[in-house]
């Protein structure tokens, strides 16, 4: 949807704080997805491994997922942003009074965090209804 | 642990710690050492002491790798701040923030293991591939947290926690290596040792133990 928004054009040319607001869209909506894979990765180790975890367990995995995720996606935007002639070293930055680059790589940190609390709050709500071995819906992998 | 191996890790603790302060004392009238450098470390040295500590307040027993471990985290950082290490060596940083990490994780790793112990009568059970697995995306996690932190600190005070982009990346790579070869380690540690000896090692006093069993009260498949 966010990566709709901005290929329509209608949030492309938006920023906050020099940040695109429709990256910042896109991260926040990547955080739900990244949680949701974890939620059903855990599923998964549940009902075809030796291990037996709880849904608190299933959802602590599924946030720290999300999270891991972000802050490893820290590492490819380094480089893009060096590459893309931000300043990244010590030197660099004293001069950078702006710091722009430090916005931009903790983008998904901070973003991941804020959505990563409001998700795990829904699928808590989502999954309290059902058995955790009646989460995988007699899916098969 | 017997406690003649117990009297071992005792002594590394005092050892450790007669160390920082005396490196604390002498960095006092070398002159141009600052009060943060002090206060670290006595600090440290204070922090070396806690698990002699935990195990004459009968709270719990380490074992004596993991001390040492520890106190080699601990005293790598004080030495680091007193002897201006950080700035004089280009990777000191580096091995410390891979070493703090590594502790760091086997602490979460030993956690999980109490946790899994004391709440398995609901059914809880970790493999030791879910415990790595698990242990590494917390750490990942903590360390996104941790520079969110940093981040915001800096922006709200006006401090300079993020030296630059390099040294936050620099620093989540760090934690990433620590964590990967503590969980790689702790992984084939369980495959050679039961988890119940483990955890019937460290000797937990009750009050620590009925707070694992806390979680154990509730029903599991919630």
């Amino acid at each position: 949807m966010s990566e709709l928004l901005d290929l329509t054009g209608l949030i492309g040319g938006v920023y906050y704080g020099g940040v695109s607001v429709a990256w910042l869209l896109i991260l926040l909506s990547m955080t739900g997805a990244a949680m949701t894979a974890g939620l059903m990765i855990s599923i998964c180790l549940n009902r075809y491994t030796a291990a037996v975890i709880s849904k608190r367990w299933m959802l602590l995995f599924a946030l720290a997922f999300a999270i891991g995720v972000a802050s490893i996606y820290m590492f490819p935007l380094s480089v893009n942003l060096y590459y893309s002639g931000y300043a990244m070293f010590n030197d660099d930055v004293r001069l950078d009074y702006d710091r722009i680059s430090d916005r931009l790589l903790m983008a998904p940190s901070l973003c991941s965090i804020v959505m990563g609390f409001l998700w795990s709050v829904g699928l808590r709500q989502c999954s309290i209804p059902y058995d955790h071995n009646e989460l995988l819906q007699g899916g098969k992998v | 642990m017997t406690d003649r191996l117990q009297q071992h890790t005792n002594w590394v603790c005092v050892f450790f710690a007669a160390v920082l302060l005396a490196m604390t004392i002498l960095a006092i009238p070398a002159g141009g050492r600052h009060m943060y450098e002090v206060i670290t470390g006595i600090v440290c040295s204070l922090f070396c002491l806690l698990p002699a500590l935990f195990f004459r307040k009968k709270i719990m027993r380490l074992p004596l790798w993991f001390t040492f471990i520890i106190e080699a985290a601990i005293c790598m950082h004080g030495l680091g701040v007193l002897l201006l290490q950080y700035d004089l060596l280009v990777y000191y940083d580096t091995v410390t923030h891979t070493l703090s990490s590594f502790v760091i994780t086997v602490c979460v790793f030993f956690t999980l293991l109490c946790v899994e112990h004391y709440g398995s009568s609901s059914g809880l059970r970790f493999t030791p591939a879910w415990t790595a697995m698990l242990v590494f995306v917390i750490m990942m996690a903590f360390g996104g947290y941790w520079e969110a932190f940093e981040y915001l600190v800096d922006n709200l005070t006006g401090t300079s926690m993020q030296y630059s982009p390099f040294d936050t990346v620099r620093d989540m790579l760090s934690n990433a290596m620590g964590s990967i070869l503590s969980s790689t380690f702790m992984y084939f540690y369980l495959k050679h040792h039961d988890n119940e000896t483990v955890v019937r090692s460290f000797a937990l006093c009750s009050q620590l133990e009925r707070l694992l069993t806390w979680n154990d009260c509730r029903d599991n498949s919630d």
